[in-house]
């Protein structure tokens, strides 16, 4: 059974239509690049999944059930903003995450806050925004989720940090996990990519493993990104 | 689950009420110190003194009750429907977990705050000449005793507490629901939330009004209570000032509920 399935999923806010009758599937193990251009509807399929937002028509199931608390459980999620408490030390969001989410390993989180050079001690407050980007990065990997969904993971950072993100990624996730990452640099996430979705004004343009591109398409992903979202002249 | 989510909210609150309640004692302490040295000493300087942590002591009781109130609303807003909404929203909790959390939370520091004014109150005027009428007090409520049956005494006082929660529950509800709704739609949130504030206590005030006029007309008028004697019909009315309380906690809680469940639409 796919681990994200999206059947005919459909979101207006209030006219626009955000998301068209959305059709698409998440296997288990597999790295998948939500790719689209802004306002394509990422970010909004992505809340979806979350329990963010309520879809206005289509269904969403993540391991078969629609996004609730126990849905909650099963992904780890990181939105493209920081929604860390200011006041809040590096220690006190340890605790936080250890509180509700039983599979999150602090020890894991403790080790890349040192390999980040983080100090526990440190407030949000205190912090510069790409620090924040990594706490936070840090928090969400260090759980033992069955779905990663990732807004935007590499947005803000450096590109020194932009690869240890990466990394980290790839060395967190276990084998029956998926990681969903949605962005628009594609190039630096190409390589740990399985699985492409191109989506654009709402509609899923593309879906397809990375390997079936190269071998039909015979061109990268960031090619044929910008080959379909070319705009006319 | 609630009992998590109840533990960090007195964390983020505590760390501002705690200090609220330090600051509120150390004015009373100077109060009462000003008061006895100005008291025994003669001095126009302590006269001034006297004045100064008076009206210092004045302001934090009222600052005291303010900042209980603001806390538990922005606590709220800050904590739901702004950036930090992406985590709560998204932990493996139920909707009606997250608004009891903040009610629970709220009801306790409101409480604890009622407690420290007046424990203040009482620390600013220790060994001041209203001490030396306790024994007045004592006879104002043996003769309260004499005309009213205990009976009646102990059930007036539970009725005034079960009335005065749940009236403090619904007065934050009523801001949750406006600050909820407000957040629902995709622009001017916080603008529409005062709106939907004052629309809120409007119906309030009117449907409260009719009520109130009803209740007590059909409680004069009514056969059922015919020749009540006058402790029972007081208990008529504190009963129905709390199923009316409770009421509005109820529908005030649904619209939160509701809204946050249904259309949660975070910036």
């Amino acid at each position: 059974m796919a681990l994200l399935q999206c059947n005919q999923l459909t979101k207006y806010y209030d006219s626009a239509l955000a998301l068209d009758h959305v059709d698409l599937a998440v296997e288990p193990g597999r790295i998948v690049g939500l790719l689209g251009p802004n306002g394509s509807g990422k970010t909004t399929l992505i809340k979806i999944a979350n329990g963010l937002l309520v879809p206005s028509s289509g269904t969403l199931t993540i391991d078969g059930m629609a996004p609730g608390p126990d849905t909650k459980q099963l992904v780890s999620y990181l939105p493209e903003r920081t929604y860390l408490s200011d006041w809040m030390n590096v220690v006190q969001l340890l605790d936080f995450f250890c509180d509700f989410y039983p599979d999150f390993d602090r020890s894991a989180a403790e080790h890349m806050l040192t390999a980040l050079d983080i100090s526990p001690r440190l407030r949000i407050k205190q912090m510069s925004k790409g620090t924040r980007e990594k706490v936070q990065l840090i928090l969400v990997m260090s759980r033992k989720a069955r779905l990663y969904l990732l807004d935007e993971p590499i947005g803000g950072v450096d590109p020194a940090t932009r690869d240890y993100i990466i990394r980290t990624i790839l060395t967190n996730y276990n084998e029956q996990a998926s990681v969903v990452i949605s962005t628009h640099l594609i190039a630096d996430v190409e390589n740990i990519l399985d699985d492409v979705i191109f989506i654009n004004r709402g509609r899923v343009v593309l879906q397809s493993s990375v390997d079936h591109i190269r071998e039909e398409k015979n061109c990268s992903v960031d090619e044929l990104f910008r080959e379909v979202f070319r705009y006319a002249e | 689950m609630l009992s998590k989510l109840l533990k960090h909210e007195f964390r983020a609150t505590g760390r501002v009420m705690l200090p609220v309640y330090l600051v509120l004692f150390l004015s009373a302490g100077l109060f009462c110190l000003t008061m006895h040295l100005a008291d025994n000493y003669d001095l126009r300087a302590l006269e001034i003194f006297r004045g100064l942590t008076a009206f210092v002591f004045g302001v934090t009781v009222i600052g005291a009750g303010i900042v209980t109130l603001a806390l538990m609303v922005y606590r709220f807003y800050k904590n739901y429907m702004t950036d930090e909404g992406y985590l709560m929203f998204t932990l493996p909790v139920a909707t009606a977990q997250l608004i009891w959390s903040k009610l629970l939370v709220a009801l306790v520091w409101t409480v604890a705050t009622a407690a420290a004014i007046v424990l203040a109150v009482l620390l600013a005027t220790l060994g001041q000449p209203f001490w030396a009428d306790l024994p007045t007090l004592r006879e104002l409520w043996d003769t309260l005793l004499y005309y009213v049956p205990a009976g009646h005494v102990a059930g007036y006082a539970v009725e005034f507490v079960i009335a005065a929660i749940l009236s403090s529950l619904g007065s934050y509800l009523l801001f949750y629901a406006a600050i909820a709704l407000g957040h629902s739609f995709a622009n001017h949130k916080i603008f529409l939330s005062v709106v939907f504030y004052i629309a809120f206590s409007i119906a309030l005030q009117t449907v409260g009004s009719f009520a109130g006029i009803y209740g007590i007309v059909g409680l004069a008028e009514n056969d059922f209570f015919h020749s009540p004697t006058p402790f029972l019909l007081s208990h008529y009315l504190m009963g129905g000032i709390a199923v009316f309380a409770l009421l509005v906690a109820v529908v005030f809680y649904l619209v939160t509920y509701f809204t946050l469940k249904k259309r949660l639409n975070l910036q």
